[in-house]
């Protein structure tokens, strides 16, 4: 009797140990389940459609269901699923499970934010999701893995670019503002180690604060007269109006994430002769096509990074074309089709890291309205 | 110098519209002995009927429109107290609390989806300020400290001159007494919660006015006016002033010589310095205190 309890007691002792050392066993990637080509794949979205952020998110959303238009004009072969981010990683990684549980999605178009991508990016890889962000540019998604994009230059790009303009400008001192967050230190980081000149002042911010007039009078104690600012369009457009109501008489200029017609609508005058920078061409045949067909959809001109998620939709297309509804299909698609691709966001060969090289144009408000800089 | 003066201007910008909506805060307080965490969201609903009746639709003046905001938002604020606390009235505070929670969820997503989750502004026009000595300061900080200041007078009128201010006192002070001598609980319940809402209204819209709009405003508010009322005193309307001024200019000094990272830092680090030596906050009674504790 005492011998059978024994072998019992041993035989669970060996069988929870065997339990405990298995490797933990990642569920495979969902590929089975889903259709073969020609049947309809359904791919994941994740961005902030609400909250602080949502501009940019509804932005994406929007650039996606247009290309959407385009994929399916004849069937449909690709469906979308939205879920919002909120600009939360936890969000997000809620998202994430829904989609790769529940919807059995290959691939997801990854949230605008840097910071969230990269909290994504760590699942993306053990489950063997492609995870592409159309906007993402914190230098850190180098060391994401092969399975995370991104359609847009790395930040790496944006300071030198800066460093350019305030060459232009003959800035041989300039101040420093930047949002306190992956992007924000990205840009920041990139534009010190390129520019030459003098930085008075290098001033971090925080994320959805309201009040930044102290921070204001810092760098105003300084004074700049060129200013150098990273920032969201929430936040950025109140720091804009809080300086000038603060006599903070400066050039302003800006990283990607703020030329952005809501920064007008939000400073008002505040906001007229600030300079940023525009990632892409406005001026191609490319970007043309796709303004008047998004003009002709949603009655308004292209909203901010919309060519960017449309372009990261036809790249997905593509690569479900060419491989199939599978995540390992569309990792490779994606590499393969990106190489000769030119959007209206511009060309989107994806180099080792899986990261897009861009080009910036200088933009300039102008009338209440951001249009090209005309260098003199 | 300069600058600290400007500084100090700009922490009693801050500190005024943290003033008014911690009042609200007080007054449900020292009445029902219960933290209303949907205060925030109440001064972001009435925020969001200012911006509604001005902007969007209605184009009142301004000035009528924000009137009429505080008007609607007290009655927002009777109802949620009528639907929501009163039922609960005789139930733990803890499950009070917590229905209080639920409630600014709600809110913030009705306002979410009637209103979408974009910024709003009222676009009034961006002005340097005028300057007053070394100090600049635009009309709308001028608005907003004055009408910060008038309320506030207001409510000492009310509190100390008139009949339903006396009725409040008394049934803060002790509510079965006050019941015994024929005040009539439910309704200064109701008028605290009223008179509570509208005063979150005229804050939720000069914090709107200054900083635009967004339907996550109300934690924000929140966050500020709760650190300003434990500061003052739990049940200390005065007190709640008080603190919210400190915590505005506090802040805005703050962030002068150490990383603004740690601004709320600095709101809730003043907090629990200041609790360490009056454990009762600046001006409440160890009383009301205690009543955190039962």
């Amino acid at each position: 009797m005492g011998h059978k309890v024994w072998k019992l007691l041993v035989l669970l002792v060996v069988a929870v140990l065997v339990a405990a050392c298995a490797p933990a066993t990642p569920t495979p990637a969902p590929q089975a389940t889903q259709p073969a080509a020609g049947q309809v794949c359904t791919v994941g979205f994740i961005n902030h459609l609400t909250g602080d952020a949502a501009a940019y998110g509804q932005s994406m959303k929007k650039g996606v269901e247009l290309a959407l238009d385009k994929i399916n004009a004849n069937g449909e072969k690709i469906r979308v699923i939205f879920e919002d981010d909120r600009l939360s990683a936890a969000d997000a990684q809620t998202a994430f499970l829904k989609l790769v549980d529940s919807d059995k999605v290959p691939v997801i178009l990854g949230s605008g934010s840097s910071t969230v991508t990269l909290s994504l990016c760590p699942k993306a890889e053990e489950r063997k999701v492609v995870l592409i962000s159309s906007i993402s540019t914190a230098p850190a998604l180098k060391q994401c893995g092969d399975y995370v994009f991104s359609a847009m230059a790395s930040d790496d790009a944006q300071g030198p670019e800066w460093a350019k303009v305030a060459e232009y400008l003959k800035a041989d001192e300039v101040a420093v503002m930047y949002l306190n967050n992956d992007y924000g230190i990205g840009v920041k980081d990139a534009f010190l180690a390129s520019y030459k000149g003098k930085v008075l002042i290098a001033q971090p911010f925080e994320l959805g604060a309201k009040d930044f007039r102290t921070e204001i009078l810092k760098v105003k104690a300084t004074n700049p007269k060129v200013v150098f600012i990273v920032d969201h369009v929430a936040e950025g457009s109140i720091v804009i109006k809080q300086a000038a109501e603060l006599g903070m008489n400066v050039q302003w200029v800006t990283d990607v994430s703020m030329v952005a017609k809501e920064v007008i609508d939000l400073a008002g005058a505040a906001a007229e002769g600030i300079m940023g920078l525009r990632a892409g061409s406005t001026q191609t045949p490319e970007y043309k096509e796709f303004e008047a067909a998004f003009q002709k959809k949603f009655n308004e001109p292209p909203t901010i990074w919309a060519d960017f998620s449309y372009d990261t939709m036809m790249l997905v297309a593509m690569a479900i074309d060419k491989y199939g509804c599978n995540s390992e299909g569309i990792q490779k698609g994606l590499m393969e089709v990106s190489q000769s691709y030119v959007g209206p966001s511009g060309p989107k060969a994806f180099n080792e890291y899986g990261i897009s090289q861009g080009v910036y144009e200088w933009m300039v408000v102008k009338d209440g309205k951001w249009v090209l800089y005309e260098k003199k | 110098m300069d600058i600290f003066a400007q500084l100090l201007v700009n922490g009693l910008i801050a500190g005024g519209t943290y003033a008014l909506a911690a009042i609200g805060y007080s007054m449900v307080y020292s009445i029902l002995k219960f933290i209303n965490f949907a205060h925030g969201s109440i001064a972001m609903v009435g925020a969001y009927i200012t911006f509604f009746l001005a902007i969007q639709s209605l184009h009142l003046p301004l000035p009528a429109a924000f009137f009429l905001s505080m008007l609607l938002t007290a009655l927002l604020g009777i109802s949620v107290e009528r639907i929501a606390y009163r039922p609960l009235r005789r139930a733990p505070k803890l499950a009070t609390l917590t229905t209080a929670i639920a409630v600014s969820f709600v809110l913030d997503a009705a306002v979410m989806i009637l209103m979408g989750a974009d910024i709003k502004t009222f676009s009034l026009p961006v002005m340097q300020g005028y300057s007053i000595g070394p100090v600049l300061i635009t009309p709308v900080q001028i608005i907003i400290i004055g009408a910060s200041l008038l309320f506030m007078l207001l409510l000492y009128i009310l509190l100390t001159r008139t009949k339903l201010g006396k009725a409040i006192r008394a049934v803060a002070d002790d509510p079965s007494l006050a019941e015994a001598s024929g005040i009539n609980a439910n309704v200064v319940i109701a008028a605290v919660f009223g008179i509570g809402s509208a005063l979150a209204a005229a804050a939720g819209s000069l914090i709107g006015l200054d900083t635009n709009l967004q339907p996550t405003m109300g934690f924000l508010i929140t966050i500020k006016a709760f650190a300003a009322v434990v500061l003052g005193g739990l049940g200390s309307v005065y007190g709640a002033i008080v603190g919210g001024f400190i915590i505005g200019i506090v802040e805005n000094l703050g962030v002068w010589v150490i990383p603004p990272v740690w601004k709320d830092t600095i709101a809730y680090g003043i907090l629990i310095l200041v609790l360490f030596v009056w454990p009762a906050g600046l001006f409440g009674s160890v009383e009301e205190a205690g009543v955190l504790q039962q």
